[in-house]
């Protein structure tokens, strides 16, 4: 074997060592400068077999999907329709809550700042789910800022920063906590990720009704992120009475794996 | 030369792994390109090679990574010694069976120790990580494993026809001198 040579003897030692030195140094952050510089450099990089990759499996599934488009044509339509109705309620409602604010002297509109970025790539870790993106504490971003999709829809909220990049934590990911509310019924959780699959929204009152097909979004209680972005849709209520809170299993309002251009809100 | 060749492979390695094949994950899992060809370097008996991926690759991997504890450099390195631990007994790894199950334990042990590592890290650093043993992670490391051993039997044979070619070269390069 190649380890009994006394060189060999030497360049394990100074492996060792290197790597005890390594360890130490990324522990406590003391190597951030470097990483950061190194993240800058090879961001370009990353980008684009980033998007080569989304290429890949765009075409892949556009082959494998040919079939299935007849019938997600029809829902597709179908789910137009619908939305058509919604927005026709929307519409009146958006009506009557203008006029009443206005009754009341509380208009206060929405003005969210946001700074698009692109997601470079996503945690080698398995166990966790965060995303790299290629904006950085250089264009404004700061760790703990919301990050949506151009609808509004909550992706997650900013876990670090370096100077041109930044790393996302996803709704999905199991280190995220974040105050929901049912959109229908005003019932408040904590809504965690579940394993990049789903989303568990936990501590929901007893007293309060929760029903699949609710929509939840973000309560704003904490002050974290702005009130009323959305989270997903209520897939699954478990509740027993010995159980002092209610538990729904959440489907997240969209598809990890397709996430490419995202929005970081810099101030609301 | 030979260094220079890895230190452009694991770069490229890491860069695919993070960027690239995160499209293709099966319920989150993808293989691991470092870890598997620091197991066909070890298979093919060169460790100096297999260390300085596991090293390089490690680096890389846990600049990448949101865990700040080098959770991959070291899993990896567990891997280099196991293997070489294990090449110390009867068992012989020219065997294409002995490789596909001998890779897929290691595999397991890869993930295990990705784990361990980040739920003991977590209560160093004080971090909720909400790990926990679910069905979920039951078969995403499954997926894995089998997704690694996949990948084990298109890249093994590569880099055995490498090292081929790079040890012809350095013989003749010394007949030459």
């Amino acid at each position: 074997m190649k380890f009994k040579s006394i060189n060999s003897s030497l360049f394990l030692l100074v492996s060792v060592i290197l790597v005890v030195i390594f360890v130490v140094l990324n522990s406590t952050g003391l190597l951030s400068p470097l990483t950061s510089y190194l993240k800058a450099g090879l961001a370009p990089v990353q980008s684009y077999f980033y998007g080569w990759g989304e290429r890949v499996t765009t075409y892949s599934h556009l082959l494998v999907s040919i079939r299935q488009l007849d019938q997600e044509n029809k829902a597709l339509e179908e789910k137009v329709r619908n939305l058509y109705v919604s927005k026709s309620q929307v519409k009146s409602l958006t009506r009557e809550n203008k006029m009443l604010r206005e009754q009341l002297s509380l208009v206060r509109e929405r003005k969210e700042e946001m700074t698009p970025a692109f997601i470079i790539s996503r945690d080698p870790n398995n166990l966790f789910f965060s995303l790299g993106i290629d904006k950085g504490s250089s264009d404004g971003i700061v760790q703990d800022m919301p990050v949506v999709l151009s609808d509004g829809v909550l992706i997650g909220q900013v876990l670090a920063t370096e100077d041109k990049t930044a790393s996302i934590l996803p709704v999905v990911d199991s280190r995220s906590k974040i105050n929901a509310e049912v959109v229908n019924s005003g019932a408040t959780g904590i809504i965690t990720g579940e394993h990049n699959l789903a989303l568990v929204m936990d501590m929901i009152p007893q007293n309060k009704e929760v029903k699949p097909g609710d929509l939840v979004a973000t309560s704003g209680i904490g002050q974290l992120f702005p009130r009323g972005l959305l989270l997903g849709e209520v897939e699954e209520v478990s509740n027993s009475d010995n159980a002092l809170f209610q538990k729904a299993k959440i489907k997240p309002l969209f598809n990890f794996q397709d996430l490419r251009l995202i929005f970081v809100i810099t101030s609301w | 030369m030979k260094r220079f060749i890895a230190l452009i492979g694991v770069f490229i390695a890491a860069i695919l792994q993070v960027s690239f094949l995160p499209h293709f994950s099966t319920r989150g899992f993808l293989p691991s390109i470092i870890m598997v060809v620091v197991f066909c370097w070890c298979l093919l008996g060169d460790y100096q090679e297999a260390f300085f991926w596991a090293i390089g690759g490690g680096v890389l991997l846990d600049i990448f990574s949101s865990v700040k504890l080098s959770v991959f450099m070291i899993s990896l390195l567990v891997i280099v010694l196991s293997l070489y631990l294990i090449s110390n007994t009867a068992i012989s790894f020219n065997k294409y069976y002995t490789r596909t199950w001998l890779c897929g334990l290691i595999a397991i042990l890869y993930y295990g120790l990705i784990y361990f590592f980040s739920w003991l890290f977590s209560f160093i650093s004080f971090a909720e990580t909400g790990i926990g043993l679910s069905t979920t992670v039951f078969w995403s490391i499954l997926l894995g494993t089998v997704a690694n051993v996949l990948l084990m039997l298109i890249i093994y044979p590569l880099i055995a026809k490498y090292q081929k070619i790079i040890n012809g070269f350095a013989t003749s390069l010394a007949s030459k001198l």
